[in-house]
């Protein structure tokens, strides 16, 4: 595994207050129109941001806080929680690695260490030019098959071997 | 009201409750079960499994019978697993077992999970020696621990100047988390990530912003959360613990200072005792450092005769030396001009006993009834007012039962700077008990945020006499006042003056007051009606009403409200009143007011006055003599010749700077009595010594009329004398026979001669002494038109006032903890007159009233209306009376730029 | 009876000949015992700093309320122990020590040892209150632990 963490180039969180883009906004309308009290939508306001955004800092998380009228702690608190949702900057591509037992039987281990050495980034680092962010996680629930590895929020890649995940690098755009 | 249940534990048998919890069930039955996350003003929570017990209920057959055992007792069904105690309510018949093999084993699986990850650094925690934890593993934990793995570390973080946070050593019970939210408000904790990883901390770590009040290193019970300025400090078992009373405000809460030779290292609350039982603010958790300071007084000073003029300084004296002067200096001015020429103010710091003493003096021994400890008013008040208003002395609700109301309207306070706890009260009732908040202020104050749910009434400044009168006559409108439940009418005086009120009220229909206030008139009728129909209600002001110009008729529409809404007649209802010292309350009591005396005889009945003039062997005048105010002007006018202030800052605490200049300049003799060498003491011809709260005792009455025992924590400075001794041993120069050995002495003259406070003991005082009462009233209670038509003096901008936290009086000046969380007082704008004004942040303004002028650096605040400004009082560069006395309705200032911030004041 | 003195004297002159039991103190100095109790040390650790990190412990075992811990904290730069806790005062008045050595075994840092010094007359009152100057080893005794 490499030694110091690499520098990331991912861009920075806002400084000051910051608003939901106009765009954005009927989704929001929408999400907090699915509960009958705001501090209901915190879950579905924080997928949008995280979108929008690609990670959560402070100031989004504030944004988020004043819309469903919670503590800013609080949401803080819930954004920690869940493990999916980014609190550091992330690459481009977020490499979600499954560790758990069908993938591992299959030798997800083996895989990390592969894409790892590669990238020359350990766990939840991001390459210098911010483009490969790589995570080992929980189950993905594809389990028939494993090793899997997760792209983003989208793309599913299945039965990996090192071959597999050179040429799947090598592919992205 | 609810039906009682018998519960077995470990075999003893107690009957308690139904849905009592089976910790508190064991509590009753005197048998010990631990607990960690549970506590007595937080919901049960069951996060921590310490309290596991073994359960059972009696088995019952088909039909419902319990079906007996062998030994013809109900066989008891156990629970095949150990349930937790802090969460299960107890029912018809359970047993309970807390030394069973499988109740002993859990509790000592808990303690081992519980110090998987917890460091073994008890010799350097601040809370070893008084750790729960320390003492529960020591009770039942092993000796040892079967685990070999590294433990999971945190960094340790300073989350702001009070908490330290030592995430490794935290349980994760999460009470600082809900004490944070539930009790304070404030939502500044929260636990991070989750299972063995989870850590309380702020949001994104940042420093702490919220109260500082430190309850939740209070809370927490170990030592996760330790406070900073008593970082290894001391151990525990170093400090002599006194419960005593805080000095800070009046809502009297217990204080349990912990104190290493002659210096208070620290100040906690005490769990399950006092009115406050266990929450304390910042002020004080932290406000003690004052009875420490090196620059108190430790000796009398006094400004040699004779040659009066700039040169002429104050200078050591022995207390003799300084008590012979000032009788005689007192008793000279007294033969020359009368003893009208003397008047006696401040004393709302004193004890009870010191407070009786201090009147007792001025009219018994001097002769004057210039006695007034109201030195903030403004405008004149009979010293009836603030009891007429709250009821006139009947039964009344304590604190506790306040935070059980339904709806409470609080006028004008905002309660966060004003009386903290009384704020915790009413947001953990509102949190947990339902109650309704409405809150009327000009400024969107921290009781009136939309997450606590209540109704803010932001009304115009200025137009609160208005806003009472809109809402009384919407009461009015929904029927006659309220008979007692049981059964009584309203008092006579009440019906009588039913017609003249409604007349009088006829015009302030809701759409002519919401005109005046700004406040929409449903919103007016709503509130009314809301405190009318709820099934109990309490009304709470405080000293914004008091020392505004319009205060008599504030009072008198406050009391009309009370009587309109049932407030001041239905049962679990009050009135309050949150005045601003620890002795407020006490002084009114003790006829520290020129017009009553102690238990609010009024002077001028020749009977009621008889008992005092026997007790204390003297001609009372009948005459009322003047207010604070008027003694004000009249020794300025150089009618008033010689001044007693005690305990006051009156150079900083009356209304008009430059007249309390001249009255200083002006009066032939000032004595001062005051822990340090104030302003006015530096202008004063005696200065005494005296002795801080931790260094006497005697009694206090807080808010609700409690009266509550103060404790003495520390011997006396070298040097300072307590008020009651230097009273006493002027009085003997003065030829009085006073014999007073101790405060209980005097204090049993109280109780057999004032009214309402008879049959009352030191002894009955503690824990927690009663509140008195008094019935029939000790002041007749009355309906009257309120109105006061003076227009506010000058023209410009509102300037709203207010306290703030982190400061109070002139003993927060010394804290320096305080005066750092204060930060520097800024005059504060709406972002639209912010932008009228040209303001850009740096900047300074300087405020014209009609008195003089203050320049203050400027912030941005979305909590003030447009059209005002809001400056703090309390902090030591602003000195508002240089703007001015405030009259009619409120003060109104010039504002205009002035440049960039600069440091104004002395 | 002659016989009697003889063997009398006899014992007298076989004594000139023993090695003495007394010592010609203060010329002479007793060696003592590894566990003899006497005046205290504070000892320091292999890199110079103080074992003591100021927990009171010993204070608060003591049976004769001789010792008086004011603890600190260190200055992160400089710091006087390990850790974030040290002793800023440690006084140990020599008139109420009763040797116990109930400070030595409470100590978890093995930080305060009763050592072999045993000279400790003096003609003022205020010289028995030993403070943390006197008690603490000099730099060239880092590392140093009495042997038990």
């Amino acid at each position: 595994m490499s030694g110091a963490p690499a520098p990331h180039t991912a861009p920075a969180g806002p400084v000051g207050p910051v608003a939901w883009p106009s765009a954005l906004q009927p989704k929001v309308a929408e999400a907090l129109s699915h509960y009958p009290n705001r501090r209901s939508a915190v879950l579905p306001l924080l997928w949008i941001a995280q979108r929008e955004w690609g990670w959560l800092p402070p100031e989004v998380l504030r944004l988020v806080a004043r819309t469903v009228e919670l503590p800013d702690a609080e949401v803080f608190g819930v954004a920690t929680f869940y493990t999916m949702f980014n609190l550091k900057p992330v690459g481009k591509y977020h490499l979600q690695v499954c560790m758990t037992l069908s993938c591992s039987l299959m030798g997800a281990d083996r895989l990390f260490q592969h894409l790892s050495g590669r990238l020359g980034i350990g766990h939840g680092e991001t390459t210098p030019d911010g483009r490969f962010t790589l995570r080992r996680v929980e189950c993905l629930a594809a389990c028939g098959g494993g090793p899997c590895l997760q792209v983003n929020e989208e793309k599913f890649h299945e039965n990996l071997d090192e071959a597999a995940v050179d040429r799947l690098l090598e592919r992205l755009p | 009201m609810s039906a009682k249940v018998r519960v077995t534990i470990n075999g003893r048998t107690v009957e308690v409750p139904a849905g009592t919890l089976v910790t508190d069930a064991a509590r009753a039955a005197e048998v010990h079960i631990p607990v960690f996350c549970s506590h007595a003003k937080l919901p049960p929570l069951g996060a921590c499994r310490i309290c596991l017990v073994e359960i059972g209920l009696p088995r019952k057959d088909r039909d419902g019978k319990p079906v007996l055992g062998a030994d013809g007792g109900p066989e008891i069904a156990w629970n095949p697993k150990p349930q937790t105690g802090c969460t299960t309510p107890v029912s018809e018949g359970m047993v309970v077992a807390t030394d069973s093999p499988v109740a002993v084993k859990a509790r000592k699986g808990t303690m081992e999970f519980l110090l998987v990850n917890h460091p073994l650094d008890c010799p350097v925690c601040d809370e070893g020696g008084e750790c729960q934890l320390q003492d529960l593993a020591f009770a039942f934990g092993a000796d040892f621990s079967r685990m070999s793995d590294a433990k999971r570390t945190f960094v340790s973080e300073n989350l702001g100047p009070v908490v330290k946070k030592e995430a490794n050593r935290c349980i994760v019970c999460m009470r600082c988390v809900r004490y944070c939210d539930e009790i304070m408000g404030e939502d500044a904790l929260t636990p991070h990530r989750r299972g063995v990883r989870t850590e309380i901390s702020s949001f994104d770590r940042q420093p702490l912003d919220c109260e500082q009040c430190g309850n939740c290193v209070e809370v927490c019970p170990v030592g996760a959360l330790t406070a900073l300025p008593y970082r290894f400090k001391a151990r525990p078992w170093d400090l002599r613990q006194h419960i005593t009373i805080c000095p800070w405000c009046s809502n009297g809460c217990s204080v349990r200072l912990g104190v290493r030779g002659t210096e208070i290292l620290r100040a906690r609350g005490t769990e399950r005792r006092g009115v406050n039982q266990e929450y304390l603010c910042v002020r004080g958790r932290f406000g003690y450092g004052f009875v420490n300071d090196a620059a108190r007084l430790t000796g009398a000073l006094v400004r040699p005769p004779g040659a009066a003029g700039a040169g002429n300084a104050l200078e050591p004296a022995s207390f003799e030396e300084a008590v012979a002067h000032a009788a005689a200096r007192l008793r000279e001015i007294a033969a020359r001009d009368g003893a009208d020429a003397i008047a006696f103010l401040g004393g709302e710091k004193l004890g009870l006993e010191e407070q009786y003493l201090f009147q007792k003096l001025a009219r018994a021994v001097l002769g004057t009834n210039h006695v007034d400890s109201r030195t903030r008013l403004v405008a004149p008040l009979p010293g009836t007012a603030f009891l007429k208003a709250t009821g006139g002395g009947r039964p009344s609700i304590s604190l506790d039962e306040l935070g059980r109301t339904k709806e409470v309207l609080v006028l004008g306070d905002d309660l966060q700077g004003e009386s903290p706890f009384l704020q915790a009260v009413l947001l953990r009732g509102q949190h947990q008990q339902g109650v309704h908040l409405t809150v009327a202020h000009p400024r969107r104050v921290k009781l009136a945020r939309a997450r606590f749910g209540g109704v803010w009434l932001g009304l115009a400044p200025g137009s609160e006499l208005a806003l009472l009168n809109g809402l009384t006559r919407a009461a009015l409108d929904l029927g006659d006042p309220l008979p007692a439940p049981s059964g009584g009418p309203p008092p006579a005086e009440v019906a009588a003056g039913l017609p003249a009120l409604r007349t009088a009220l006829a015009a302030w229909t809701p759409e002519r007051a919401a005109q005046a206030t700004g406040v929409p008139a449903a919103a007016i009728v709503a509130a009314a009606r809301r405190l009318r129909e709820a099934p109990s209600r309490a009304i709470v002001f405080g000293r914004a009403y008091a020392e505004h110009a319009q205060a008599a008729a504030l009072l008198q529409a406050v009391e009309n409200l009370g009587w309109a809404t049932g407030a001041l007649t239905a049962g679990r209802s009050c009135v309050l009143y949150a005045g601003p010292h620890s002795g407020t309350q006490g002084a009114l009591d003790m006829g520290l007011a020129p017009d009553v005396l102690p238990g609010y005889v009024p002077l001028a009945d020749a009977a009621a006055r008889a008992p005092f003039e026997k007790q204390w062997n003297a001609k009372l005048g009948a005459a009322p003599g003047l207010t604070a105010p008027e003694i004000l002007a009249a020794a300025a006018a150089g009618r008033v010749k010689a001044l007693w202030i005690v305990g006051d800052e009156w150079v900083r605490s009356a209304p008009d700077r430059a007249l309390v200049e001249q009255a200083l300049a002006r009066a032939e003799l000032v004595i001062v009595s005051d822990l340090f060498l104030t302003e006015t003491a530096r202008r004063a011809h005696v200065v005494f010594p005296a002795v801080s709260f931790a260094e006497k005792e005697g009694v206090l009455v807080d808010c609700e009329r409690r009266l509550q025992r103060t404790a003495r924590a520390l011997a006396p400075r070298r040097g300072a004398k307590s008020d009651g001794e230097i009273f006493q041993a002027v009085a003997r120069a003065l030829g009085a026979a006073w014999s007073y050995r101790t405060n209980e002495d005097v204090f049993r003259e109280i109780a057999r001669l004032v009214p309402g406070y008879e049959g009352l003991s030191w002894a009955t005082l503690l824990p927690l002494g009663p509140q008195w009462a008094s019935e029939p009233a000790r002041v007749a209670a009355s309906l009257r038109p309120a109105a006061d038509e003076r227009p506010a003096a000058g023209e410009g901008l509102w300037l709203l006032s207010g306290g703030v936290l982190f400061q109070q009086g002139s003993l927060g000046h010394r804290i320096e903890l305080l005066t750092r969380l204060a930060g520097a007082a800024c005059a504060r704008f709406h972002p639209d007159e912010w932008k009228r004004l040209g303001l850009t942040a740096g900047d300074a303004v300087l405020l014209e009233g009609p008195g003089g002028s203050l320049t203050l650096p400027v912030a941005v605040d979305e909590s003030v209306p447009p059209g005002a400004v809001f400056v703090p009082y309390a902090h030591r560069d602003v000195e508002l009376n240089r703007l001015g006395s405030p009259g009619g309705a409120g003060l109104r200032v010039k504002a205009s730029k002035a440049g960039i911030a600069q440091r104004t004041g002395v | 009876m002659i016989k009697e003195l003889a063997t009398g004297l006899g014992v007298t002159l076989g004594q000139f000949f023993k090695k003495p039991v007394t010592l010609q103190y203060p010329n002479e100095k007793l060696v003592m015992f590894p566990r003899f109790r006497g005046l205290h040390i504070l000892a320091r650790h292999e890199d110079g700093l103080e074992r003591c990190v100021g927990c009171e412990l010993c204070a608060v075992a003591c049976p004769a309320d001789a010792i008086f811990v004011k603890a600190a904290e260190n200055d992160p730069d400089r710091p006087s122990s390990h850790g974030e806790r040290y002793a800023e005062r440690y006084e140990i008045n020599m008139l109420r020590c009763i040797f116990c050595g109930m400070c030595e075994e409470a100590c978890p840092e093995d930080a305060i040892f009763l050592e072999k010094d045993y000279e400790l007359a003096d003609y003022r009152r205020e010289a028995f209150i030993y403070t943390k100057d006197e008690l603490l080893v000099g730099e060239e005794k880092a590392g140093y632990l009495p042997v038990r």
